[in-house]
């Protein structure tokens, strides 16, 4: 086809730029749809009808998908156009080597301030266009499914609104082409969550709820701009490439000398070709054991290696606290299983699928800079594996279905913070993928069971709903398949290969070689957890007896069309989702990014190729791990099974063990919070309460009042009023006036 | 008025009271000078609201004294290039010797009566000056039936 | 002659003009007024501003010194109000600010003349052949109607609305 098109057209097949451009000025439809649907919902929302309300949102979130789909079709297709080129001999070395052609559109400036410029430009790469297909195809299925689940409810028109705002704003983080743009969007989503958490505002707990996602991710967020002023400071820049040439023309009639080429933060990324196992970078030209030689990317001067790589650092970990936040890792997780106070499809999207996931993303778009910092980088992975392990002990004593969901969610979020900590960030953003299909699907099946149960969510109360719910039973088994990481579905590819990864480093990694051993253990024990509770929802929900009372019973029904079809849908890509690991490994740099054999100095293997010695180790411990994976898996599925379907036990929700006490009480962390953090708070507040009593309003308020009343006091004596001696002030003032101009 | 000014004059070797003082530039600011201090210490001694005015008058009466004196100089120095160029032309010096010297001597004379042009204007303002002035100080007594500025204190703090 | 006019003149002056802040009597003031102005003028006639000498004598002689005379008419201030206590402070400290202005004042005009054009003020003036004498009226009016025509329009304006707020702040009814 591609060859009757170049036929058609030969001017625009030969010539990827001029081809690039149509799409490149489609590219900011992806976000403004939705932010006309917000529009639309939020002005119109007392004249417009309820299904007209649900019709614009949904229609604004699919069409945000088409066009997402045309554009990364358009890169894809680019690339291939640029292989013809090729062989025309028209086409940049660096093409080669990336069978994707990323988008960067320039739509103006926004801030040129001094040296220091930002503008609103969207960038789709592999990464970013990944991300925006996920964002707007489960945001599109959601939106169905919300228009059957919020049926009832009166605000049904504010609902769809928040629900587009919050796609704008994830759009915006996704595809910003700076980190200011990204920030915009970071903290957009944040509001759009604390909006939609606290939905039912007239719910005290609820509001509050939303209100403490809100402080978490405050603390969060500092961390994030921190972060960018530390890296505005070294690189002078927030651009993740260089400007498109349109905007750097405009800068060149604002100027009068021409600024340095501008180039963007990741173009290091370009230069970077490995990390030796003594953690020292080696770029494309330049011994980074001596000196970094920045000016020609950066306009910056020469760094010795040591100082650039620790304000690098130091930028990263701000930013990873940023992500802490948002990702809810320890310890600023609290906020997320709260966060289940919102209606069951926000929590499928914004707290599962999409914007918690948005600190492995920003990890990732950063990923260069990580590379820089290997000791941020174990941080990172210490911090994810903790949260894994963590949040899947919680998990296992939980009675309220959506609460087992959402220490899930924690978990898995861990997992990917490991996979990044470990370098694989390719194999970060495939659990970011799949784990969006199958914990969207997983939410919403949840949704289906509570709107069947007539809002009833505490597990206890379930039971033998299989019969009842066919659909909604099918579907959850295969999300849960996938989230306990069964072989085959999608969470088994990537939480393997993940867990590989790090076995691997175990052996490659020699300063932190045992430390990725236990990081390992930890992860095979979250693995084994994460199967249990699942299959426990599972149990619980689905098999034995109903234990409802006989007016729910009487009640429980199928959800609608509108309900089952996202649900089906979402299954068979948790099902499938997981075959495209393929591409994460065969083609070189998938994503833009260096893949997880980069690591191991080994390129991937070619077809027709022997494979190296490396490549040998690495399939043996790919093996190895997965026999441990498997056994994990399917061992905390029997188990589950035995206690909860052949047992038939129904946990009481107190007394127990030690450890289930432990679990139950969130190992008393946020009592810790309650207790300690809020109070140490609260005295230092009142600490301050005296400092501000005696210094500001005592010190300064009121002695700038007393003495300015004292001074007017004095001088009030010159205001005689009378017009002689004003009239010797003029004369005296006169003369002075005459007697300077005399000296000069 | 011209025939006044020729009765005034006098050889230079006039008599002995011009030699010990003499009409001269100097004596003229001099004595401007002295009037205006009179105008400046009466409006700062005086009380009374009619005689501040008045001395207000006095000292505007200075400054048009200063204006005429070094109207009256221009007039001199402009009188000096008319002569020198009657003398050149008397000597048949070069045609644009003299006519650069009569430019001069008719810039000199225009801002000659320009400074008095000013005194003329100084007149003007002080007949308003005086006008609003009295207005007020009326207005005011019909009010307070005072003129003493020591009573006039109500805009004080 | 002329140093001797002068001097004489400028004797009445200072003395009229000493006169006038003393009195107590605002009404002594003013008559005391009309000989300073007197003065003033002759000494107009001396520095060839015969016009000027003109104006001075019809305006402040005829014109401002009678309204002084009015307005002191229409207040009709008693006596026993007229305790006009001198401030001697107020003396010293004027009169030394007036001298040492006055001594300001001549220095920095004087500052930018040349002796040569000071002696230029005793030059005799001579009229040349079709020109108006310096000082007389016509030759005020060519520089008074094109240089400062404007802003001799403007001081007609000024006096205009200068006469109205009188009238309007002089009148016992708005």
């Amino acid at each position: 086809m591609l060859d009757q098109l170049r036929d058609l057209f030969p001017g625009w097949l030969a010539r990827p730029d001029h081809y690039h451009t149509w799409y490149e000025q489609m590219l900011c439809l992806i976000p403004l749809l939705p932010l006309l649907g917000f529009l639309i919902n939020a002005f119109a929302r007392k004249t417009i009808s309820r299904g007209a309300s649900g019709a614009v949102a949904t229609l604004a979130a699919a069409m945000a998908f088409g066009v997402a789909l045309l554009c990364y079709m358009a890169c894809a297709i680019d690339s291939q156009v640029a292989t013809v080129g090729k062989y025309a001999g028209m086409v940049q070395e660096h093409l080669q080597s990336r069978p994707f052609q990323p988008m960067h559109a320039f739509y103006g400036t926004w801030l040129d301030v001094g040296g220091f410029r930002a503008n609103f430009g969207l960038y789709m790469d592999e990464l970013s266009g990944l991300m925006t297909l996920v964002v707007t195809g489960v945001g599109t299925l959601i939106h169905l499914y919300s228009t059957g689940y919020m049926g009832h409810d009166k605000s049904y028109a504010r609902y769809f609104a928040y629900l587009n705002l919050f796609l704008f704003a994830m759009l915006l983080l996704v595809l910003g082409d700076n980190l200011i743009l990204t920030f915009v969007g970071w903290e957009g989503v944040g509001l759009c969550s604390y909006l939609l958490i606290g939905f039912w505002y007239t719910d005290g707990d609820k509001a509050a709820a939303g209100m403490k996602a809100f402080l978490f991710n405050r603390v969060g967020d500092l961390g994030f701009l921190l972060g960018i002023f530390t890296l505005i400071a070294v690189f002078g820049t927030v651009d993740y490439v260089a400007p498109p040439e349109a905007a750097q023309a405009s800068s060149a009639v604002m100027r009068v000398p021409a600024p340095p080429a501008p180039k963007g933060m990741l173009d290091y990324a370009a230069n970077i070709k490995r990390i030796d196992p003594n953690g020292n970078l080696t770029l494309g030209q330049v011994d980074a054991s001596q000196k970094l030689d920045l000016s020609g990317t950066v306009g910056k001067a020469v760094f010795p290696s040591w100082s650039f790589k620790l304000a690098i650092g130091l930028a990263c970990l701000l930013l990873f606290v940023g992500a802490m936040g948002k990702s809810a890792q320890l310890p600023l997780y609290a906020w997320l299983p709260d966060a289940m106070a919102g209606p069951t499809p926000v929590s499928a999207l914004i707290h599962a699928a999409t914007m918690v996931t948005a600190g492995v993303y920003m990890v990732a778009r950063l990923h260069a800079l990580f590379l820089f910092s290997p000791h941020v980088m174990m941080f990172v992975a210490f911090v994810g594996t903790a949260t894994a392990i963590f949040a899947a002990l919680i998990g296992l004593t939980q009675t309220d279905i959506k609460k087992v969901l959402a220490y899930s969610t924690v978990s898995q979020l861990g997992y990917m913070f490991l996979a990044a900590g470990a370098g694989a960030f390719s194999l970060a953003i495939f659990h970011v993928v799949t784990h969006a299909f199958f914990k969207a699907l997983l939410f919403l099946g949840a949704g289906s069971v509570i709107h069947g149960m007539s809002d009833e969510q505490d597990m206890r109360k379930m039971g033998g709903l299989r019969k009842h719910m066919p659909v909604t039973f099918v579907t959850m088994l295969i999300g849960s398949l996938a989230l306990a990481g069964f072989p085959f579905t999608a969470g088994w590819f990537s939480k393997d290969t993940i867990l590989a990864v790090v076995l691997a480093k175990s052996h490659d990694d020699p300063s932190f070689g045992s430390w990725w051993m236990a990081l390992y253990g930890l992860g095979l024990i979250a693995a084994f957890c994460t199967a249990f509770y699942t299959f426990r929802l599972v149990g619980m929900t689905f098999f034995g007896a109903c234990r409802a009372d006989e007016k729910t019973k009487a009640h429980i029904h199928e959800s609608p069309a509108v309900m089952t079809i996202p649900l089906i849908t979402l299954a068979a890509f948790a099902l499938l989702a997981g075959w495209m690991w393929h591409a994460f490994f065969s083609a070189p740099h998938f994503l833009g990014m260096p893949t997880p054999l980069d690591n191991f100095n080994m390129n991937p293997p070619e077809i027709g190729v022997e494979a190296t010695e490396a490549q040998e180790h690495w399939h043996h411990v790919h093996l190895v791990n997965l026999g441990w994976t498997s056994l994990a898996a399917l061992g905390g599925i029997a188990l589950a099974l035995v206690v909860y379907v052949a047992k038939g036990f129904v946990p009481k929700g107190e007394g127990g063990n030690v450890f289930t006490t432990l679990s139950r009480n969130k190992f008393y962390l946020e009592a810790f919070y309650d207790k300690i953090v809020s109070n140490a708070f609260i005295l230092f507040a009142e600490l301050m309460h005296v400092a501000d009593v005696l210094l500001i309003d005592t010190l300064l308020v009121r002695g700038v009042a007393v003495a300015t009343r004292w001074t007017g006091a004095a001088l009030r004596s010159l205001q005689s009023g009378l017009v002689n001696f004003y009239a010797g002030g003029v004369l005296v003032g006169a003369l002075v006036i005459l007697y300077l101009l005399l000296l000069s | 008025m011209n025939a006044w000014l020729t009765l005034l004059e006098t050889p230079a070797d006039g008599g002995q009271l011009a030699g010990l003082v003499g009409f001269k530039l100097a004596s003229c600011i001099a004595l401007s000078c002295a009037i205006f201090a009179i105008g400046a210490w009466g409006v700062l001694a005086r009380r009374n609201i009619l005689l501040m005015l008045i001395s207000i008058e006095l000292m505007l009466n200075a400054v048009m004294l200063a204006f005429v004196s070094f109207a009256r100089m221009r007039a001199g120095v402009a009188a000096e290039y008319t002569a020198a160029a009657a003398k050149a032309l008397a000597e048949g010096a070069p045609a644009e010797a003299i006519a650069g010297l009569q430019a001069k001597s008719a810039i000199w004379t225009t801002s000659g009566a320009s400074g008095q042009i000013f005194g003329l204007f100084i007149i003007a303002v002080a007949a308003a000056e005086a006008a609003v002035g009295l207005a007020i100080v009326i207005s005011y007594y019909r009010h307070r039936a005072t003129v003493d500025t020591r009573d006039m204190t109500t805009m004080k703090f | 002659m002329v140093d001797i006019v002068f001097i004489l003149s400028a004797l009445l002056c200072l003395a009229s003009a000493m006169t006038i802040v003393t009195r107590k009597n605002p009404v002594y003031a003013v008559i005391f007024m009309l000989p300073f102005f007197i003065g003033m003028a002759i000494l107009f006639v001396l520095l060839s501003a015969p016009f000027m000498a003109a104006m001075q004598m019809m305006v402040y002689g005829g014109a401002i010194l009678v309204v002084f005379l009015f307005v002191i008419m229409l207040i009709n201030l008693r006596p026993e109000e007229l305790q006009d206590d001198f401030n001697f402070t107020a003396y010293i400290v004027s009169a030394l600010a007036g001298g040492f202005m006055g001594g300001l004042v001549l220095s920095f005009a004087l500052k930018g003349i040349s002796p040569g054009m000071a002696s230029a003020f005793e030059h005799p003036l001579q009229a040349g052949e079709g020109q108006p004498a310096f000082g007389s009226i016509e030759s005020l009016a060519q520089p008074l109607f094109q240089v400062h025509l404007v802003p001799f329009e403007l001081v007609s304006i000024l006096i205009v609305v200068a006469l109205l707020g009188a009238v309007i702040l002089a009148k016992k009814r708005v």
